[in-house]
């Protein structure tokens, strides 16, 4: 396999080259070390790389293998870590600037997870200050730069996950972990053409990972393809006794590659950019072909408004003594450094009428729900945006109906998958989101959608 | 529209819009009582706007009708350890 192939090799492929003997995970491990240092770093999408543990681990994947030790998909690929998961003793910065130093003396549980799956930890990825909490809005928002994409250097990563997207995208790291607070998983993914799941809360846990909103938070891969992101979120699911909002809820499985039912939400395209549109029509398509699709309603409450005042709120908690300290002062964005002033006065009735809408909001939307395997719209509204245009200027002419604040406020699980591209050659996303707990259905469904497309085969040209 | 919302007929803001204004102000000022010294002028106008954003949020809420058995998300269990 030439050096390009193996830089844009699903974790399905390089797990058999690992076990014929194609590769080694050493082999892997120094390529995506040379592939981040090359190719990642001018898109800002590195941290700091981890070539010491990187070595170890691949050395100890490569003495389990001749030993007969196979942990599963993982053993002996290289990954990327979001820069909010804890690493024993390699700096956690969060994106900002103030936490630049910080270490902790564990890791995460899903680096843990990773790790007992024989993962190779090859990097922190860049993130946007913060996970995005405090408000930014332009795309220079981090310590390491803005997040570029590897489609077009002068456009957007999308974020907060823009690292984790980038590397993805740029065939930096095979797999990578991101978050989901509102959209961080789903809009990097989107817009660097690669795949990105958001499971339903609760399904990861979150212990060791930066909280920005504790009852928002999400953790999930963004890979090449629907399957690596399924191989990857069943070695990081499962309970954990030592965080409460996890359930023993076990992943299920759903072989099925047609005979779907597809709800479509209605006015998903109006507003979006036209190849958005355009795009999303040819995806439907293709739903078509594998299943039903039927067009439905979002429950008629302010679920965009309920998710926002959850977010401002648990996150001026969360950093509560960040903020009255003053060292928010140090974060890159201007409008960062005074982002969460304003919530510190929100009235804890407001709060809690967003918890009381998120009640009926998720039994509401659960109801609408309830005879689809998947509900199938744009992920965004827009292609990437230049990385110098504020993104309520780009974003003012394209604001369509979205499945963001309605699914992450009811803590739903999405998928986005490539679907074609759009302005200045840059990638559009189908966002396929499911019921709680659902992942089985939409990961089949985003499978069956990908053995007809072949957009998440592209490769941009670095 | 009730007839004490009505705009003035020379455009000023209604009585609705000068009590909310009045709610951005009182915020605004309990904040700048903490941390007005950190702040220049376009930094404290910032934070005017996100307050102003947050009146509306909440007013956005105040939109769905909820009663008295409309309990929030949340489930507390009393913790008891081990013994």
């Amino acid at each position: 396999m030439v050096s390009d192939d193996l830089s844009f090799a699903t974790v399905v492929e390089l797990g058999r080259m690992l076990r014929d003997g194609r590769a080694t995970p050493t082999r892997l491990a120094e390529h995506f070390l040379e592939r981040l240092e090359r190719v990642g770093r001018p898109l800002n999408a590195v941290v700091n790389l981890t070539p010491e543990l990187a070595r170890e681990q691949a050395r100890q994947a490569e003495a389990e293998f001749a030993a007969g030790v196979d942990r599963g998909p993982l053993h002996g690929v290289p990954y990327g870590a979001k820069d909010l998961l804890a690493t024993a003793g390699i700096p956690t910065t969060w994106g900002a600037a103030p936490y630049r130093d910080q270490v902790f003396d564990r890791d995460a549980v899903v680096v843990e997870r990773l790790r007992a799956g024989g993962a190779v930890l090859v990097a922190k990825l860049a993130m946007v200050e913060l996970a995005g909490g405090f408000g930014y809005e332009q795309a220079d928002a981090a310590f390491t730069g803005p997040g570029r994409n590897p489609w077009d250097l002068e456009a957007w990563a999308g974020g907060s996950s823009s690292g984790s997207g980038a590397a993805v995208a740029a065939g930096a790291v095979p797999f990578a972990i991101g978050s989901e607070t509102w959209g961080s998983i789903t809009t990097p993914a989107a817009l660097c053409g690669v795949t990105g799941l958001r499971p339903t809360y609760g399904r990861v846990s979150r212990r060791g990972a930066m909280a920005l909103a504790w009852t928002m938070d999400k953790i999930g891969p963004i890979a090449r393809t629907a399957e690596d992101c399924a191989l990857v979120l069943a070695a990081i699911a499962g309970p954990d006794p030592e965080e409460p909002t996890t359930a023993d809820r076990a992943l299920a499985e759903d072989p099925r590659r047609d005979g779907f039912r597809f709800a479509m939400l209605r006015g998903a395209t109006v507003g979006a950019q036209p190849a958005v549109a355009a795009n999303f029509e040819g995806a439907v398509a293709v739903l078509r072909e594998i299943g039903t699709v039927e067009e439905v309603d979002l429950p008629d409450l302010p679920f965009d408004a309920a998710a926002a005042v959850v977010v401002v709120a648990e996150a001026a908690a969360a950093f509560e003594e960040f903020i009255v300290s003053g060292r928010n002062a140090g974060l890159t964005a201007p409008e960062d450094r005074v982002g969460l002033y304003g919530a510190l006065a929100l009235p804890a009735v407001d709060y809690l009428r967003a918890l009381r809408v998120r009640r009926l909001g998720g039994r509401a939307l659960d109801e609408v729900l309830r005879p689809y395997d998947a509900m199938a719209a744009p992920t965004l509204a827009a292609v990437a945006g230049p990385l110098t245009e504020r993104f309520s200027a780009y974003f003012e002419d394209n604001r369509e109906a979205t499945l963001g604040g309605a699914g992450n406020l009811c803590g739903l699980p999405a998928i986005t998958v490539p679907n074609g591209f759009g302005e200045r050659g840059l990638p559009t996303g189908l966002e396929l989101m499911g019921r709680a707990d659902d992942e089985h259905h939409i990961l089949a469904a985003a499978r069956a959608f990908q053995a007809r497309t072949d957009w998440h085969l592209r490769r941009p040209e670095r | 529209m009730a007839s004490s919302d009505r705009v003035d007929a020379d455009g000023a803001s209604s009585p609705a819009d000068r009590r909310r204004e009045a709610v951005i102000d009182a915020r605004l000022a309990m904040l700048q009582a903490r941390f007005g010294e950190r702040w220049d002028e376009s930094q404290r106008a910032q934070v005017r706007s996100n307050l102003a954003r947050g009146l509306e949020l909440g007013d956005s809420l105040r939109r769905t009708p909820l009663g008295n058995a409309d309990e929030p998300e949340i489930v507390f269990v009393p913790y008891r350890g081990e013994g």
